[in-house]
């Protein structure tokens, strides 16, 4: 070869290369859906990612759903669940549901799936949602009992976690087989999955027919990752994709004011607060001191906040507890604003030039942190107080910090229940004495957060949340600062809205004519 | 020359091993992959049990050896996050990589080769002046605010181009673009200073006193002589095209090896990471020894010995 033609085909031959041509899709029976990052697996077990549980929740069903108007467990694979004994939860299944394969769904599937999740040789992340079940029983073709080491009331709530999969196909094929080509009961059938790029469904056209996601009505759906926030709503406005999620608060306008979209807001369950080291678990701060507490609760005026930085997509609590949770107390009413009443409650606890606290942020689950922070430490600083900031950008080492008690002062955080509507979830992990998150240390609240674990009667639970959520609010252990909401872009012939529980029912969707 | 080939590939081999070092103190050092695998309502108990069968319980020298002794099989382990070779995870997602920064490469060359020589030719004129500008102003500019603005551009106020994903030649447009003109400036200068100085070479001068065409003199004596520094620059420069990439990829989309290494490091997925960042730095390592042969081949003035 001459050096001449070598130099042209050096010039040429990337041109060349660029040019592979792939087939255009143009199918309009579709919806396009946005994720942020990719699904890490197809197998409903292997993960905690929230993208892949909506993935999961068209292509499997669990043994209890979800109501999409309460949010409150109701019958999905499980037509009826009962308390036999104190530690026997027996449920009655329901008849004539197939795989996708062709596969029965029946007790010997449940009990398959549950002992896959609790064997630690599977390495399944989600088995903390079953370590309650000591035993599954197959008591006949449709019932099975789990068998409980200890009172749980909360069963129904992580039995909508529990994704049923098919014994014969996963056992023929095997984990990783599975993990790529997963077949459910779902109202979707899996078609494709390029994990980089998309993930495509079908409409599961043999679907059960009295399940409560009904039946699907678009043919296709195609879930794209597209990393950059920009980029998906870039790819809204050009009709690309038909739903993003979590649309910044300052691109609200840009979604609302185009002809074509819309936004689709609601509150979820996550709930964000100011934790207090009450305790002085980090470190000896004035926070032990009630009166400080109280002070900076009366400092922030958490209702401007909400409406100029979150445009009002937010609502407040006043107890840290998620109106949507089972054992939420509505008689509390929030902290008011009162930035005298604070410097008076400072001076009286000795500090009435203020004094120097860490705010303890991390990058991830709450919209406009930044902002969020940058006020806080505005408001403390009107009474005197100086803020120091420090910032974890991961959240592995967020958390691992904050489980060691490391996070001294206050820790902005934000806290998801696990996608549980209980109480429970978010009052026992951060505020139980003995749990590595919590920095309260009060025998009374432990008693009263024992007893809602325990008690079956949902009366006696609410009772005990109602209690506990008013000690809270008088010692002013945490402040909390809002319910978050999850603001979606939607096209606007869409039918389609976004859901409290951060679950995509895109099978429920419909194109308007 | 095989000689030479050789003992490059065994300085090749060292360099990989150095970086493999480097990278799996930083990403050890750097987070935790089982909180971000559990989310951060698990408990203690779980997250041991996972740390124990992921084998991260293990001193970090262990967890080298063990990775060290399965990399000369070339076995990077299973990704943590998405439960697969890593190894194969990184070759799928190569050829879109491949194909991206050969595209920018190329659309680099065309803008840089023909605005180099004539800022060349017509040096300190109104289009010199206007090449230079342009070449500063294309260094200054990050690559994702050129994509972010060519997404305006082009696919929502004129709706002419896809805004991102793979998929048709139209979709590689302007990821390609965007990549292309982050290396076009330097190409640019480069092709323009060596011009000049070949166009003063007594050779020059004595191919025009021949009575040559000036478009022989130019590109058949000037630029020929002019593309051995292009093509060292090329290869130099490929380390940064796959950076860029990364960012590339991200705000379009693009399903390849950059926003894989990007996710990967984010999630502390260790086995993924050092697959991608070892898979990058092969390249890299290869494509600069190719780059030195080529070089020698193309300047017969070069010897290897």
């Amino acid at each position: 070869m001459n050096r001449r033609l070598f130099c042209g085909i050096l010039f040429i031959a990337p041109l060349l290369a660029a040019a592979w041509i792939m087939p255009v899709e143009a199918a309009k029976d579709r919806v396009v859906v946005a994720f942020g990052s990719n699904i890490p697996t197809l197998d409903p077990h292997m993960h905690s990612s929230r993208l892949a549980h909506i993935a999961d929740w068209h292509l499997y069903d669990t043994l209890m759903d979800r109501d999409p108007k309460t949010y409150k467990p109701s019958p999905g694979l499980a037509t009826s669940l009962r308390n036999v004994n104190a530690l026997t939860w027996e449920l009655k299944l329901r008849t004539g549901v197939k795989f996708h394969n062709g596969e029965p769904f029946n007790a010997e599937a449940v009990k398959f799936t549950i002992d896959r999740v609790l064997d630690p040789a599977t390495k399944s992340v989600t088995r903390g949602n079953f370590t309650w079940i000591k035993e599954v029983k197959v008591v006949d073709e449709n019932t099975v009992q789990l068998i409980t080491a200890k009172p749980f009331p909360a069963a129904p709530e992580f039995l909508t976690l529990a994704y049923i999969v098919p014994p014969k196909y996963l056992k023929s094929v095997g984990d990783e087989e599975f993990s790529r080509k997963p077949v459910g009961t779902g109202p979707y059938k899996f078609v494709e999955w390029k994990k980089a790029e998309h993930l495509i469904v079908e409409a599961n056209e043999a679907y059960w027919r009295d399940s409560p996601k009904g039946m699907p009505k678009i043919k296709t759906i195609v879930f794209r990752t597209i990393p950059e926030t920009t980029t998906q709503i870039a790819e809204l406005l050009s009709g690309g994709v038909d739903i993003i999620r979590n649309v910044p608060p300052d691109q609200i306008a840009v979604v609302k004011d185009s002809p074509n979209t819309r936004i689709s807001a609601t509150k979820i369950l996550r709930v964000n607060s100011l934790l207090l080291d009450n305790a002085g678990r980090a470190s000896n701060t004035p926070l032990t001191n009630q009166k400080v507490r109280e002070a900076i609760a009366y400092a922030i005026n958490v209702d401007e906040m909400l409406k100029t930085i979150l445009g009002g997509y937010a609502e407040r609590t006043a107890t840290g507890v998620n109106p949507l949770h089972f054992g939420f107390d509505g008689s509390i009413k929030p902290y008011p604003y009162d930035p005298e009443r604070a410097k008076k409650l400072l001076a009286e606890a000795g500090y009435p030039n203020g004094f120097e606290i860490t705010l303890n942020t991390y990058s991830g689950t709450i919209t406009s942190m930044d902002q969020m922070a940058d006020a806080v430490t505005g408001y403390l600083a009107k009474v005197g107080t100086k803020v120091r900031r420090r910032h974890i950008e991961d959240v592995g080492m967020w958390t691992t910090s904050g489980k060691e008690g490391k996070l001294e002062g206050i820790q902005y955080y934000s806290w998801g229940s696990n996608s549980i509507f209980d109480a429970d979830a978010v009052l026992y992990a951060l505020t139980y004495s003995k749990e590595p998150l919590s920095y309260t240390k009060d025998a009374a609240l432990d008693q009263l957060l024992d007893e809602g674990r325990t008690q079956i009667d949902p009366k006696k639970r609410q009772e005990a949340y109602a209690k506990a959520q008013k000690l809270i609010h008088e010692k002013f252990y945490w402040i909390p600062i809002n319910v978050q909401y999850t603001i979606e872009g939607v096209n606007k012939k869409l039918n389609y809205e976004a859901g409290s529980d951060e679950m995509m029912r895109v099978y429920s969707a419909s194109w308007k004519d | 020359m095989a000689t030479y080939i050789l003992k490059r590939l065994g300085e090749a081999v060292l360099v990989c091993f150095g970086i493999s070092v480097i990278t799996f103190l930083l990403l050890h050092v750097a987070g935790d992959p089982v909180q971000l695998l559990l989310s951060i309502e698990a408990k203690a108990e779980d997250a041991a049990i996972l740390r124990k069968s992921l084998g991260l319980d293990q001193p970090l020298y262990v967890q080298y050896g063990i990775f060290l002794k399965d990399l000369l099989r070339l076995d990077f382990g299973k990704s943590l996050f998405i439960r697969e070779p890593a190894l194969s995870l990184v070759l799928e997602r190569f050829p879109a990589t491949i194909q991206l920064t050969l595209a920018g490469m190329a659309i680099a060359l065309l803008i840089a080769i023909p605005l180099g020589v004539v800022a060349a030719i017509r040096r300190y004129s109104f289009l010199d002046n206007l090449c230079t500008a342009l070449a500063v102003s294309g260094q200054a500019m990050p690559i994702f605010w050129l994509g972010l603005m060519l997404i305006i551009l082009f696919a929502v106020k004129f709706h002419l181009l896809p805004a991102s994903g793979r998929g048709t030649f139209l979709h590689l447009l302007m990821p390609a673009f965007t990549l292309g003109a982050s290396l076009a400036p330097i190409t640019m200068r480069m092709t323009r200073s060596k011009m000049l100085d070949i166009l003063s070479a007594d050779y020059i001068r004595t191919a025009r006193a021949k009575g040559l065409r000036e478009q022989i003199v130019l590109f058949r004596h000037a630029l020929r002589n002019a593309s051995i520094p292009i093509v060292t620059i090329l290869g130099l420069q490929f380390g940064r095209l796959l950076g860029g990439a990364i960012v590339t990829e991200a705000v379009f989309a693009w399903p390849g090896l950059g926003s894989l290494a990007l996710s990967a490091i984010r999630n502390f997925d260790y086995p993924l990471a050092q697959a991608c960042i070892l898979t990058m730095a092969f390249i890299i390592v290869v494509v600069n020894l190719g780059i030195d042969v080529l070089v020698g081949w193309l300047d017969p003035r070069i010897r290897f010995d």
